[in-house]
Order: C-alpha cells, then sequence, then structure tokens
C-alpha cells in the first residue's frame, strides 16, 4: 500500500477514530495523539494492510488499546466536561440542543459506565456498527454484548430519570 | 409510523435487540418535532447521539502533519526495526541476568545452610530428651534380665527351704510314733491345765 491507497483508504477513518478515543479519554487533544499514533502504526504495517479484511476494525482495535494503555498508565481521571460543551458550541444556533443539561447529562451518565459498556454503546448508538464489527473491536461474542448493550442504555435510562427527578425537587 | 410501534421498538431497544434499521426509525422519530409527552424522557438519549455523530476531528492541519510524519516513516522503518531488535536484548539480557544472580546467591548460601541443619537446627528439645530416655531404658532392660536369673536362684533356695521344713516336720512326727507315750503325756500334760 503506497501513500496515497492508505491517504484515501485509511484516511477517512480519522473521525470515526477520533470520537471513539475521545469517548474513552474524554479529552480532545490526547484523541487526536491517539489517531496520529494508530495512523502511524498502521502505515508502519501498511505491507500487510491489504491483507486484513476489516481495516476499520483493526484500526478501531489499535485505538481502544492504546486508549486503555493511557487510562492505565497515566490514571485519567481528569474528567473534561467542559470540552464537551465546547462541542456543541461550535454547532449552529438550529441544531443546539434545547435542553443542553440533559445533553451533557448523558455524556456524564455515559462515562459512569464501565469501559467495556461504554465503547459498546459507543459504537453501536452513534457509529451504527453491526454486531460483528463490535465483537470484532471488543473481542467478545455477540449475546455477551447485547447483555452489555442493554445495561448500558438502561443504566442511561436510569440516570437521566434521576435527573430529571432532580430537576423537578429543584424547582 | 404510530406509536405503538415506536413503544414496542423501544422496548426491544433497551433489550439490546433492536437492528440497525429500527435504531435508526427510532433516531429519526425522536429527533422529530411530534414526539408525545410520554416518551419525551428517551428524547435526550437519541439527541445526544444524533449531535455526538457530528463531533469531527477538528484540527485542519492534521492531515498535513500526518503526511510529513509518515514520509519520514519510511526512511526510519529499518531504524525502527533495530531498536526493537535492541529492546528484545536488553529484555532477555536482564532476565538472564537476573536468574543468574540468583542462582549464585542460592548456591553460596545452601552451603551455610545445609551445614547448620544437619548438626543441632534439625534436633529439637523434646527429640533430645526422648533420645536420651530411650537410652537408659534400654540400658535398664539388658541388664533387667541378668537380674532376674539371681531372682531364679533365689526362688530354688525358697523351693528347698520348704522342703527342709516338711523335713522338719517328718522328724517331729517320727519322735512321736516312736515314743507315743513320751510325747502322748506331754501333750496331755499340756492340754490338761
Amino acid at each position: 500500500m503506497n501513500l496515497q491507497e492508505f491517504q484515501t483508504k485509511v484516511y477517512p477513518l480519522k473521525n470515526k477514530l477520533f470520537r471513539f478515543a475521545k469517548r474513552l479519554l474524554d479529552h480532545t487533544e490526547e484523541a487526536e495523539d491517539v489517531v496520529q499514533e494508530v495512523f502511524i502504526k498502521l502505515w508502519k504495517r501498511r505491507d500487510l494492510l491489504d491483507d486484513y479484511r476489516n481495516v476499520e476494525a483493526l484500526a478501531m482495535v489499535s485505538v481502544k488499546n492504546l486508549c486503555l494503555d493511557k487510562i492505565k498508565t497515566k490514571r485519567f481521571t481528569v474528567v473534561n466536561f467542559e470540552d464537551h460543551r465546547g462541542f456543541l458550541e461550535n454547532l449552529s444556533d438550529e441544531q443546539q440542543p434545547d435542553h443542553d443539561d440533559l445533553i451533557s447529562g448523558i455524556h456524564r451518565a455515559i462515562k459512569m459506565l464501565p469501559e467495556q459498556q461504554q465503547m459498546i454503546i459507543h459504537l453501536r448508538d452513534i457509529e451504527g456498527c453491526a454486531f460483528e464489527d463490535i465483537a470484532e473491536i471488543v473481542e467478545m461474542n455477540e449475546n455477551a454484548i447485547r447483555v452489555a448493550l442493554s445495561r448500558a442504555r438502561k443504566r442511561v435510562r436510569e440516570i437521566i430519570a434521576n435527573m430529571n427527578k432532580y430537576e423537578y425537587q429543584g424547582n | 409510523m404510530n406509536i405503538r410501534e415506536i413503544e414496542i421498538l423501544l422496548e426491544k431497544y433497551y433489550e439490546g435487540q433492536t437492528t440497525l434499521r429500527e435504531e435508526q426509525i427510532l433516531q429519526t422519530f425522536f429527533c422529530s418535532d411530534e414526539v408525545p409527552d410520554n416518551l419525551k424522557v428517551h428524547q435526550p438519549l437519541f439527541r445526544y447521539t444524533e449531535l455526538t455523530k457530528l463531533d469531527t476531528l477538528a484540527d485542519p492541519d492534521f492531515e498535513q502533519k500526518l503526511n510529513a510524519r509518515l514520509t519520514t516513516e519510511i526512511k526510519a522503518t529499518p531504524l525502527m526495526h533495530s531498536t526493537s531488535l535492541m529492546k528484545n536484548f536488553l529484555f532477555i539480557g536482564s532476565i538472564a541476568a537476573g536468574i543468574l544472580l540468583l542462582l549464585g546467591i542460592f548456591f553460596t548460601l545452601q552451603h551455610d545452610i545445609f551445614r547448620k541443619s544437619s548438626t543441632d537446627a534439625l534436633i529439637s528439645p523434646q527429640e533430645q530428651a526422648y533420645a536420651e530416655a530411650r537410652q537408659a531404658l534400654l540400658i535398664v532392660s539388658a541388664n533387667f534380665n541378668t537380674g532376674i536369673k539371681q531372682v531364679e536362684r533365689i526362688q530354688l533356695i525358697d523351693k528347698a527351704m520348704k522342703d527342709a521344713e516338711l523335713l522338719n516336720k517328718f522328724y517331729q512326727y517320727q519322735t512321736i510314733i516312736i515314743n507315743p507315750d513320751d510325747d502322748q503325756k506331754q501333750s496331755i500334760k499340756s492340754k490338761q491345765p
């Protein structure tokens, strides 16, 4: 695979990889670094890339491993909520959500889930991945993924319900 | 799509049983303005996923920087290979050195440990006491049998003494038989008073 092929085949994955990394690290710059690192890694193995059936899944697995390593070594505890709000401000007025608090509440709710569930709910609900692709990325079987996904969605629903309750109590 | 169908889909959604198509239907439904009040609770989640999809890697120079990195990487690749080999060598070498060090310590200490343990470390005071008591009892039991022989001889003497007593009695009766009067008189006399 030469550089031009690499640019047309692998570069388009950058936003997807970036969102996945940002989901796990909750930090824009760190996520960008991870994407760059993954591209360099893939480039080093460019002679093998043609044989891979699913380069996208391979890239996602690399992102996952790098992010989990970073979380483990750095104890990545700085939770950057401002970052998320920042991204919402970038959107045009009509995209701007009417209940901003609830939307960023969901972001926090997902952040509270175990990493495995965060990855699964992200891949399914935001990226719209098929179960077989998710299975390849998180290295679990489809049934276990369905169970984890159900748990994650219900947990988020629960947290949102609680937030609504407190809001009404506050008013 | 009527509300009942949406409710069924929602149920399936929370069980993780919806297909991608069905999730798309839910997505478009909840991003529209026709969401009834009783389903409004679920709206934020679908709004959130819709918005998050729009998040992109914002750095405009990203691809340019990456191109520069990748072209330098082409030249650097063989070098990377050798450093990883070096790393491997260092890794294995450090393990080998560690094992050698441990072996060295083991063999030097082993000498001392075994010598100590063979003399005193293994025998506890109780064991020592037991051994001594056993020794003493063995001596007693060995000499006990020789003593018994002497006792047996005394028993012989005892037997002989009984025979001698019998003989003595016989002599008494003999005098009575030979001199009955004498003796009878004597015995009557002795009984009379």
